[in-house]
């Protein structure tokens, strides 16, 4: 675990000096706790003393400025691929690899931190756990893959996954930037975090802070883009990684395209791209619940739904050719590389280029009899057999 | 005209009787029985389960003891059903103290349960049709036979369980709202909920491959006698997983 134990603060304001509040405080703290034994547990908290040592140095300075308080502050490192980052009751500040891996450069990762250590020092989580009942809490709940899996149903954590309102991130941002512009970094660079994060509106108000003078823009302040990239190469590939083995196709292909643009190709993050992009190319059985179409009327809804699933059929091969050009340059710089030989053959399988896609196969298993995957691709090479062969 | 303050647990019910009411055939591997053939041990994963009691105050509490029992006795059941078909039966030896030792494999369990998860549901919902080599936990292959390796197991046993009942309280308040129904509507009636209820959800991954061999979802709704021992559900969720 990256635990960086660094005492501060929280100020708590609205729900200071109010007995109820204590003890909600004291449960969310017990459960948060809770929820991190089970992270751990669940081998779920990153271990690795180099990055661990990077995060401290971009950190202090922030924490330094934290109010004085009983509540300690840490920041640790989730094995997540999710572009996310949240802040729990107890102090405990998570990024997950997904965000780390997207984050450009120090003072976006600043203003990421500061803006969760506000998040807690302005009270925010426990205001937000006192509305647990909201249909927002128990709605983002059910987003959270891993909090059914690790059982992780606790009201602490339900509320640090929910998100805050917009007075509350607005408050959070703002004094994030304050702090980012105290602790000495490049504010002007900071507000494209939220471009990173996909939410504009967030980088537009941050940077009109700056634009106005209420905070300093710090123009030669700490910003040291290649010492973050170079702490986190390792999970950025790891991200790439688990956004595979979780299925979660678009983020291992943005992943995989922007470690490429960062660190160069290699034979393994172009397979890695292909691979996202054959993962991409499935037809869904069903439209995604947020595509589904709005409006009072069934007939018209289910209409449009069955209008934008063929769509989505129809448009589900779009993505193969792509998905062979990868795979034929990660086999041009590693004509060796096991899982780009397997892709390509998959991927011609998928474009219908039979011949093409079993010799690549047959080639595959040949090399790499004692690949993890052999079996498998044996069994696709019999059943491509048996469906081709004559009736007796 | 009468307001009825919805129920906490109204969320949770409507999920129940949807998947009740999609319940749910077994999901079967298009060559089930030339691949169980190949298969000589499954091993159990550990369980992943869940009790909560709904309580009156909105402070609903998990309870590790019922959580440990339906632990314990799904592993019987599930021992039982597998030896019964000739298998050979393990449970994967994964305890604080291997983790310790090894934390990677606390990761890698993590991971293998979250894809079986999906690879269940997808199978319960019939939706693997395009590329079945694509179904299962493909994505995870390295993880799983690392794990079935642990015992040399050819297949690997998940099970989800997910129980809950409600505190007195809690029931009461939900009878008096269906008395206040009955005599504000002048007789109609008011459906109650249950006190309690369970819900297995069973999946066998063939480890060489990663394709689900076998899935069931069982539910104290669904099942004829309504229990909600997770024994009982166990057992008849894995009784069609004959050879």
């Amino acid at each position: 675990m990256i635990a960086l134990a660094l005492a501060t603060c929280a100020a708590n304001r609205s729900l200071a000096a109010n007995p109820d509040a204590d003890t909600l405080r004291a449960r969310l703290t017990e459960e948060a706790n809770q929820a991190e034994a089970k992270l751990r547990e669940g081998g779920m908290v990153v271990s690795d003393p180099e990055l661990a040592a990077y995060l401290a140095s971009v950190a202090s300075p922030l924490l330094a400025l934290a109010p004085d308080s009983s509540l300690p502050l840490r920041i640790a490192v989730l094995r997540d691929p999710t572009v996310n980052a949240f802040a729990l009751p107890n102090g405990a500040i998570y990024v997950n690899i997904g965000a780390l891996a997207r984050v450009e450069d120090e003072a976006q990762l600043a203003l990421l931190l500061a803006q969760k250590m506000n998040h807690i020092a302005l009270d925010h989580t426990t205001q937000i756990a006192a509305d647990r009942r909201s249909k927002t809490v128990a709605a983002k709940l059910t987003q959270v893959a891993l909090a059914p899996l690790l059982g992780l149903s606790d009201i602490a954590f339900a509320a640090a996954m929910a998100g805050y309102s917009r007075e509350r991130e607005e408050e959070a941002d703002r004094a994030g930037m304050e702090w980012v512009a105290r602790a000495g970094f490049e504010t002007r660079a900071a507000p494209r975090l939220f471009a990173v994060l996909d939410e504009g509106d967030r980088q537009v108000r941050c940077e009109e802070l700056v634009a106005s003078g209420a905070v300093a823009a710090n123009a030669n302040g700490r910003n040291d883009a290649a010492a973050l990239r170079t702490a986190v190469a390792p999970i950025t590939l790891e991200s790439v990684r688990l956004s595979l083995a979780l299925r979660e196709y678009g983020l291992a292909r943005d992943g995989a395209q922007l470690a490429i643009a960062r660190y160069g190709e290699s034979a393994r993050l172009r397979a890695d791209e292909g691979e996202a992009l054959l993962g991409t190319a499935q037809a869904p059985a069903e439209l995604p619940r947020e595509l589904r179409a709005r409006g009072r009327n069934q007939r018209d809804r289910e209409e449009a739904d069955t209008r934008e699933l063929a769509r989505l059929v129809a448009r589900a091969n779009e993505p193969l050719p792509d998905a062979e050009q990868s795979f034929r340059r990660a086999l041009a710089l590693d004509s060796t590389y096991g899982p780009a030989r397997r892709g390509l053959g998959e991927v011609l399988l998928r474009r219908g280029d039979v011949a093409g896609g079993t010799a690549t196969l047959s080639e595959y298993l040949a090399a790499h009899p004692d690949a993890v995957d052999a079996r498998l691709v044996e069994g696709m090479l019999r059943r491509i057999r048996t469906a081709a062969s004559p009736a007796p | 005209m009468l307001s009825l303050r919805c129920s906490r647990l109204v969320p949770w019910l409507c999920a129940w009787l949807v998947l009740g009411a999609c319940a749910t055939p077994a999901h079967q591997h298009p060559q089930l029985q030339s691949r169980l053939a190949e298969v000589r041990k499954v091993a159990l994963v550990p369980v992943q389960a869940s009790f909560t009691r709904v309580v009156l105050s909105g402070d609903d509490e998990q309870l590790q003891g019922e959580v440990d029992a339906a632990r314990a006795d799904i592993a019987r059941a599930a021992e039982e059903q597998v030896r019964a078909q000739k298998f050979e039966f393990a449970t994967l030896p994964l305890d604080e103290k291997t983790f310790q030792s090894d934390p990677e494999l606390a990761f890698q369990l993590t991971l293998v349960q979250v894809a079986a998860d999906g690879a269940m549901e997808r199978a319960l919902r019939g939706s693997p049709k395009s590329d079945d080599t694509l179904s299962g936990t493909r994505t995870v292959l390295a993880e799983t036979d690392r794990l079935a390796r642990l015992v040399d197991a050819d297949a690997l046993l998940f099970v989800r369980f997910f129980g809950w009942d409600k505190s007195g309280g809690e029931f009461a308040k939900d009878a008096a709202a269906a008395a206040v129904v009955f005599a504000a509507s002048g007789g109609m009636l008011l459906a109650m909920s249950q006190p309690s209820g369970a819900e297995v959800v069973v999946c066998l991954i063939d480890a060489r491959t990663g394709e689900v061999l076998y899935a069931k979802r069982g539910d104290s709704q669904s099942d004829a006698s309504a229990s909600t021992d997770p024994y009982e559900l166990t057992l008849r969720a894995l009784e069609q997983l004959k050879r």
